[in-house]
């Protein structure tokens, strides 16, 4: 199967409002990570794990996704990216088909980037919020917040 | 003797300073009082040098400078008299006369700058009678023999010094120096070197056998025993000399061991070196270990199974929607491709034909054709949901009962396992880089190889000890055979018969020597032995009934000095007794010496008191007042501290020595001299004056000194 197939999103990328772009940085380990004290500030491997992280806790609170209009954005990830581990496009498209009680909504994959885009920004704050709280151990509040939203 | 006055002239700080000592039986101490670099040591250095001679300099007199450091003449006449008092013994025995006399040491140094040469010093001795200072012949011989030269530790000594008894690094050297002590002072060298003339007066008579008439097989056995006694000697001095290095390489063997004990006690650096460093490697890895689980930390937020679980109501309501469409048929099951290759090999899963030769077969490819083409005609839409249906199956499977909470857990628990061997191992790593730091910088495994070599070349030594000590004996005992032999062959012919008397008397005497040494050796050695035990216990006031430490102290026949504690527990004088108990025991033991042998003779001792306090303090002075003849004791004022109430019974004088470089720091008063000197007043040891008052002096009463109204006088 072609990575078009698997990857819709390959030729998309992700918009980003431009006031997380600073936190992308901060808690990304793309920036440099060489250290357990580094590691525990930054948890996310890849920036696109932050915004996914966003996007399932937007989900798990069943907040509604965000709006851009008026909002300087920038090109916060890669295509590429989005779809890895593979699992997540599936992740995506099943998050799309739930938003609008759909399944047809997946020949669109553009709209279910939005849909995952709106989420993640949603969430965003809330992930900010708990990361801030004592940014030595970050990854460790993120953790036990995530664990608290579990079902 | 005791003493009676000392003057002395420019020996070093000593320029012109004169001294006077109690003779008074009742009174019969003297107590010096000087603070550090007062002259105290010098004192005791200027009296030996006097009495003893150049040998008693310390370092050897090469190396040691007489005259002040501050000398500026070409020439320094450096002089030491002695008075001292002596009982002299008449022919039978009984003391009869006091008599004084007068040691005037002399002898000239040419100085230059820092340089200075000095030939041997001159020694004179005077009889002071009524007549005035009549010279006597052979003064350093009179002198030795009024005061021994191996005594000098006995006579003279400071609390360091006197150690040297029970402190030394060889026990061989401890041993020797007890012994010489005792048998100096209780007179067993006389015995053993009359038993030493005897022996050598009874091989000359068997020497005679030879040169005599005697029968052929007389002189024979004299010529084999004059061979057999030169074999002998050689042996014994072999033996002493083996015994001697044996006991050396076993000193050198426990003083390794205790070097290495102590050294151990603080740690072996090697060892803990070698553990600092697989604490480190260990720490590097648990370093690695501990990035690598943070590292899985960040991918566990990656984790499909977190993602499953925080978007499970989204997952479910979309997986109920594509299953509904899968229900209408609209999404297509995954059989088609097996049913194009059952077609194609022309057999049915079921083992039917497929075939079209086969009506049946045809039915059957038809249908299934028909399925296929069904399949194929499903749209991209339905395409792509089929995808989604299929790929994203496991997605939607049900949550493990463990889930992302156990994976978490799991991990923390690796996390924080790993933060504590961390925490441990830094904590480790300080500590043993203090225990380190603190080591000094020993090489234990090279006192390890030392200790190694010392204890082979002993067992060397022994094995040879052991081979000449059997030599030894079949000489003995051939010596006895041919002595039994040139005996009875030389009473067989009737020739020779008083070269047999004087034999038989030589080896009758020589018994007699041998017997009364063993007996004095024995029985002395015994009284000494209890007395410094008496005075030992009384000094340091152990009571066994009390439980106290130390039970007993006592000489061995070896002459070494043990204590004893409970039960006979062996207690090593130099490790286990306190600084005061051991300059007691010393004192003790020089005490009881010079008591029991009934020698009239001073004791002069340099700061005696240091490390003692209390009890044990005053115990000590009133002990050594009580047996001693004559005692003069160097005491700074701290010592004299507690002890006033013993020295108003028993000091029969008091001097007191300043140094005058001592101002302004620790003197009140400028001195009157400025010159490096030692100077004198006759201040007790509870009374100041002009001179000798200090800053920061101990608590002591400061009545007025009898030199004191002359001092205001002179200040009126």
């Amino acid at each position: 199967m072609s990575e078009r197939l698997t990857n819709p999103f390959v030729t998309m990328e992700i918009n980003a409002p431009a006031e997380f772009q600073e936190h992308f940085r901060r808690f990304s380990q793309t920036t440099g990570a060489s250290s357990v004290a580094d590691l525990d500030r930054k948890p996310f491997p890849r920036m696109v794990d932050f915004w996914f992280i966003s996007l399932c806790v937007a989900v798990s609170k069943g907040l509604k996704p965000a709006t851009f209009e008026g909002v300087q954005t920038y090109k916060a990830v890669e295509g590429p990216q989005i779809a890895s581990p593979e699992w997540r496009a599936h992740a995506l498209k099943l998050i799309a088909i739930a938003e609008t009680g759909n399944p047809e909504v997946v020949k669109e994959p553009r709209r279910v980037l939005e849909i995952a885009n709106g989420l993640a920004f949603a969430g965003m704050p809330h992930v900010l919020e708990v990361l801030n709280q004592a940014p030595d151990e970050a990854i460790f509040e993120l953790s036990d917040m995530l664990e608290e939203l579990l079902p | 003797m005791k003493l009676v006055r000392a003057h002395f002239e420019n020996f070093r700080l000593l320029r012109n300073l004169d001294l006077s000592f109690s003779t008074d039986p009742k009174r019969n101490l003297t107590v010096i009082r000087a603070e550090n670099e007062t002259g105290k040591t010098t004192i005791l250095t200027a009296l030996q040098w006097a009495l003893y001679g150049d040998d008693a300099l310390p370092g050897g007199a090469p190396k040691f400078r007489l005259s002040p450091i501050d000398w500026r003449e070409p020439t320094a006449r450096i002089t030491v008299e002695v008075d001292f008092e002596a009982t002299s013994t008449t022919r039978n025995g009984a003391r009869t006369e006091r008599r004084k006399f007068r040691a005037v040491r002399t002898a000239t140094e040419t100085v230059s700058g820092n340089t200075w040469q000095r030939g041997a010093s001159t020694a004179k001795l005077f009889d002071l009678t009524d007549r005035g200072a009549l010279p006597l012949e052979y003064a350093d011989n009179r002198l030795r023999s009024e005061l021994p030269p191996e005594l000098r530790e006995v006579f003279f000594t400071d609390g360091d010094r006197a150690l040297s008894f029970i402190e030394a690094d060889s026990t061989n050297i401890k041993r020797q120096r007890v012994e010489n002590a005792i048998k100096s002072l209780l007179g067993l060298s006389v015995v053993e070197d009359a038993a030493k003339h005897v022996r050598q007066a009874t091989m000359d008579i068997n020497r005679k056998v030879r040169e005599s008439d005697a029968s052929a097989k007389a002189r024979d056995a004299s010529e084999r025993i004059d061979v057999i006694d030169t074999e002998i000697t050689t042996l014994e001095t072999q033996l002493k000399t083996v015994q001697a290095a044996r006991a050396l390489c076993e000193e050198q063997y426990e003083r390794l061991s205790k070097k290495i004990e102590e050294a151990l006690a603080k740690g072996d650096r090697t060892d803990l070196v070698n553990r600092l460093n697989k604490v480190k490697a260990q720490r590097k890895r648990d370093d690695a270990l501990a990035l690598g689980l943070a590292k899985e930390h960040g991918e566990l937020l990656k984790s499909k199974t977190l993602a499953r679980q925080l978007l499970s109501g989204h997952i479910e309501r979309a997986s109920m929607l594509l299953e509904k469409l899968r229900a209408t048929g609209q999404i297509p099951n995954q059989t088609v491709p097996v049913l194009a290759d059952r077609l194609g090999q022309g057999t049915c899963i079921c083992g039917e034909s497929l075939t079209a030769d086969d009506p049946d077969g045809l039915r059957r490819r038809t249908h299934i054709q028909h399925l296929i083409d069904a399949s194929q005609t499903v749209d991209e839409t339905q395409r792509m949901i089929t995808d989604l249906y299929f790929g994203g199956r496991e997605l939607m499977q049900p949550i493990e009962v463990r889930g992302w909470t156990g994976e978490y857990a799991d991990l923390m628990d690796k996390r924080q396992k790993i933060a504590k061997n961390l925490e441990d191992a830094g904590a480790e790593e300080a500590h043993i880089d203090v225990k380190i730091a603190e080591i000094p910088d020993i090489d234990i495994q090279n006192l390890k190889e030392q200790r190694k070599v010392a204890k082979r070349k002993g067992e060397d030594y022994q094995d040879v000890e052991s081979r000449t000590s059997f030599k030894l004996e079949i000489a003995k005992r051939d010596k006895k055979q041919a002595e039994e032999e040139r005996d009875r062959h030389l009473k067989e012919k009737g020739k020779g018969a008083k070269l047999a008397g004087e034999l038989t008397v030589g080896s009758d005497v020589l018994r007699v020597f041998e017997h009364t040494l063993e007996r004095l050796k024995k029985e002395e050695l015994a009284r000494v032995s209890e007395l410094m035990n008496e005075v030992f216990l009384d000094m340091i006031g152990s009571d066994g009934d009390q439980g106290a430490i130390i039970r007993k102290a006592v000489i061995s026949p070896e002459f070494d000095i043990v204590v004893y504690g409970p039960d006979n527990r062996l207690l090593s004088p130099d490790r286990d007794l306190n600084g005061a108990s051991r300059r007691a025991l010393t004192l003790a033991f020089i005490l009881a010496l010079t008591r029991v042998s009934e020698v009239e003779a001073p004791n002069i001792i340099d700061t005696p008191l240091g490390m003692m306090s209390g009890y044990v303090k005053s115990s000590v002075v009133e002990s050594a007042a009580k047996h001693s003849a004559q005692l003069v004791l160097f005491l700074t004022r701290s010592e004299i501290a507690g002890t006033e109430r013993l020295l108003d019974r028993y000091a029969g004088k008091v001097i007191t020595l300043t140094n005058p470089a001592h101002y302004p720091k620790m003197l009140v008063n400028e001195p009157p001299v400025r010159s490096l000197q030692v100077l004198r007043c006759d201040c007790s040891y509870n009374t100041t004056c002009k001179v000798c008052e200090r800053r920061m002096d101990v608590a002591e009463p400061t009545k007025p000194s009898t030199t004191e109204p002359e001092f205001l006088e002179a200040l009126r």
